[in-house]
């Protein structure tokens, strides 16, 4: 079934079609969850809610091509997992803390070495406001002033969050490497 | 950490964490299971507004497919050039042995008579007269001769093919002569008032008025006149069969949905029109005239979606068009002439339509529907002004973007 009849089936409520669709993009958008959480049951409980809004509101998608439905779904977890966070998490997840500035002797060749869960782990532990920072800018490639606007902070906190961010993850890269050499 | 450090780490975190997926427990899709939202069903959903919507549709299909066949049968030459105040009243056929063999048609102007002339066919069938208003033909088998005609006159047409010609050989029937017939153990004489919405219509199937009606089928010249035989020259008493061709219209239209289920559609539609004239005259000549039009309009239509599912669409839309006859051609045996209609010409219609969808792209699509056409005030007689209410199909593709 391509994403043309997938995407027609769930606008008329075929619930294999709903499956269908649920089986083909659940872990990405668990991904996606998570990267924002750093909780997998709290990552559940949105993928649960992002699917059921998906559902409710498929009627009003329109298939634009490859790529589109999932640029859809992901904004609506991004989302999702944004006003999550804005409710239970980034109220006082803004505080800056020190972190060492050692750098890394090949980061790119490091980074590759490092497996992706490991690396989603690291972003998964960074505090709340950091890992929303870092995931707005790195993966929504969103502009500091618009990250701004969405969390309600100021356009230099989000650089210095940004700079926080990668400051951490570079750290837990470094452990890592130097862990596993 | 350098920026370029910074920068190097995000890329590659982006690389290996933008598609990642994590597993996901089973127990997410059995909440999400009970949690989902019912199945749609649009039939359901505004379940009085679409049987409203259907009802009224079909219920003006019906009414128009009643009316289209019922006055389909009716013969489009009936007498014409009376208008409906005149109300002629028609006595046929009689058998008297008073009477002359030939059928004979008398006017009664007033409660006078005013002259006996002979039917219009063998058959004693009144059919369409060509008889301007103004004019009456007297025909006394051997003496022809036009008189004046009174507006309140009455045509009363004998068909008395079993007569004699005794003492009334010739002679115009009167009144009381009918009478007397009927007295004598002879014919029953039936007397046959037409219906007014037949002389309405049969009126409005030519020109605006009787004159202009003759300027159309005759030369307007005298010299014209001259040079046609005699055979040819205008019978006051002449029949005409007008055919229309089915009208041809193609469309190009646009639909925008604008709610959930109403969208609006316009567009350009192209409708041929053509129609033929056969005027015969009682000693076997005809003339026939060929109409064409070509009308280039723009329709707008509000479109309600009655049901919608994978390949089935059903909807029902109304609305009007604006046309414009972009040319004209009128054409006898001898002549063509462009012809001009400035007007506009003003519609409604009704439709159903069921459109199938071959892909998400592509759709056939079938529009049965009624269509009331209003009156252009042109002069020119077309398909739309003799019958008001038609029905029509359409059909064609859809593009769906």
């Amino acid at each position: 079934m391509n994403e043309k009849d997938l995407v027609s089936g769930c606008q008329h409520g075929d619930n294999v079609c709903r499956r269908h669709l649920y089986d083909s993009y659940a872990q990405q958008m668990m991904g996606i969850c998570y990267r924002y959480t750093g909780d997998i049951q709290t990552s559940e409980d949105l993928l649960h809610d992002g699917f059921i809004k998906i559902f409710e509101v498929v009627r009003s998608f329109q298939y634009r091509g490859e790529g589109s439905l999932r640029a859809w779904m992901s904004r609506i977890f991004t989302n999702l997992s944004l006003e999550y966070l804005r409710k239970h998490c980034l109220r006082d997840a803004f505080s800056l803390e020190k972190y060492s500035e050692e750098p890394l002797v090949d980061a790119e060749q490091d980074l590759d070495r490092i497996p992706s869960a490991v690396l989603m782990q690291f972003v998964a532990e960074l505090p709340t406001g950091y890992r929303t920072v870092f995931n707005l800018n790195t993966f929504e490639e969103m502009p500091h002033k618009e990250i701004a606007q969405q969390l309600h902070i100021n356009e230099s906190s989000s650089r210095s969050q940004l700079a926080r961010a990668k400051a951490i993850l570079f750290e837990k890269v470094k452990n890592y490497i130097r862990q596993h050499e | 950490m350098n920026k370029k450090e910074g920068d190097i780490l995000a890329r590659k975190f982006r690389e290996r964490l933008a598609d990642f997926k994590l597993p996901v427990s089973e127990d997410v899709w059995k909440k999400i299971e009970r949690d989902l939202p019912p199945r749609h069903k649009p039939v359901m959903r505004g379940m009085w507004m679409r049987r409203i919507s259907v009802l009224a549709a079909c219920m003006l299909l019906l009414l128009g497919m009643g009316w289209y066949f019922s006055t389909m049968q009716r013969d489009v030459t009936e007498n014409f050039g009376l208008t409906a105040s005149e109300t002629p009243t028609i006595i046929e056929p009689i058998n008297c042995k008073k009477l002359s063999q030939k059928p004979q048609l008398t006017v009664i102007a007033n409660g006078e008579k005013q002259s006996c002339i002979p039917s219009l066919h063998a058959q004693g069938r009144i059919r369409r007269s060509f008889e301007p208003a103004s004019l009456q033909r007297n025909d006394n088998s051997n003496d022809e001769s036009f008189v004046a005609h009174n507006d309140n006159s009455s045509i009363v047409h004998h068909d008395n093919s079993q007569s004699n010609q005794g003492d009334h050989k010739g002679s115009p029937l009167q009144a009381e002569d009918v009478a007397t017939a009927r007295g004598a153990d002879a014919p029953i004489i039936r007397r046959k008032t037409k219906r007014p919405v037949t002389l309405a219509l049969a009126y409005g199937n030519q020109r605006t008025s009787p004159a202009a009606d003759l300027q159309g089928w005759y030369p307007r010249t005298f010299s014209e006149v001259m040079t046609l035989s005699e055979d040819l020259l205008p019978d006051n008493l002449s029949a005409t069969d007008v055919h229309y061709d089915m009208p041809i219209a193609v469309s190009l239209s646009v639909r925008k949905n604008f709610a959930e289920d109403w969208a609006l559609e316009s567009g350009l539609t192209y409708t041929y029109l053509k129609s033929t004239e056969t005027r015969s005259f009682p000693k076997g000549n005809t003339m026939s005239k060929t109409l064409r039009l070509h009308y280039l309009g723009v329709p707008l239509k509000l479109v309600y979606s009655i049901y919608d599912n994978h390949r089935l669409s059903l909807y029902a839309s109304a609305g009007g068009m604006i046309e414009k006859c972009v040319s004209g051609r009128e054409s006898t045996e001898n002549t063509t002439s462009d012809l001009s209609i400035p007007e506009l010409q003003w519609s409604l219609s009704g439709n159903v339509g069921v459109n199938y969808k071959l892909s998400d792209t592509f759709g056939l699509f079938v529009e049965p529907g009624i269509n009331y056409y209003f009156d252009d005030h042109s002069g020119v007689q077309t398909i739309r002004k003799d019958k008001s209410l038609n029905i029509g199909v359409q059909f064609g593709l859809r593009l769906n973007y």
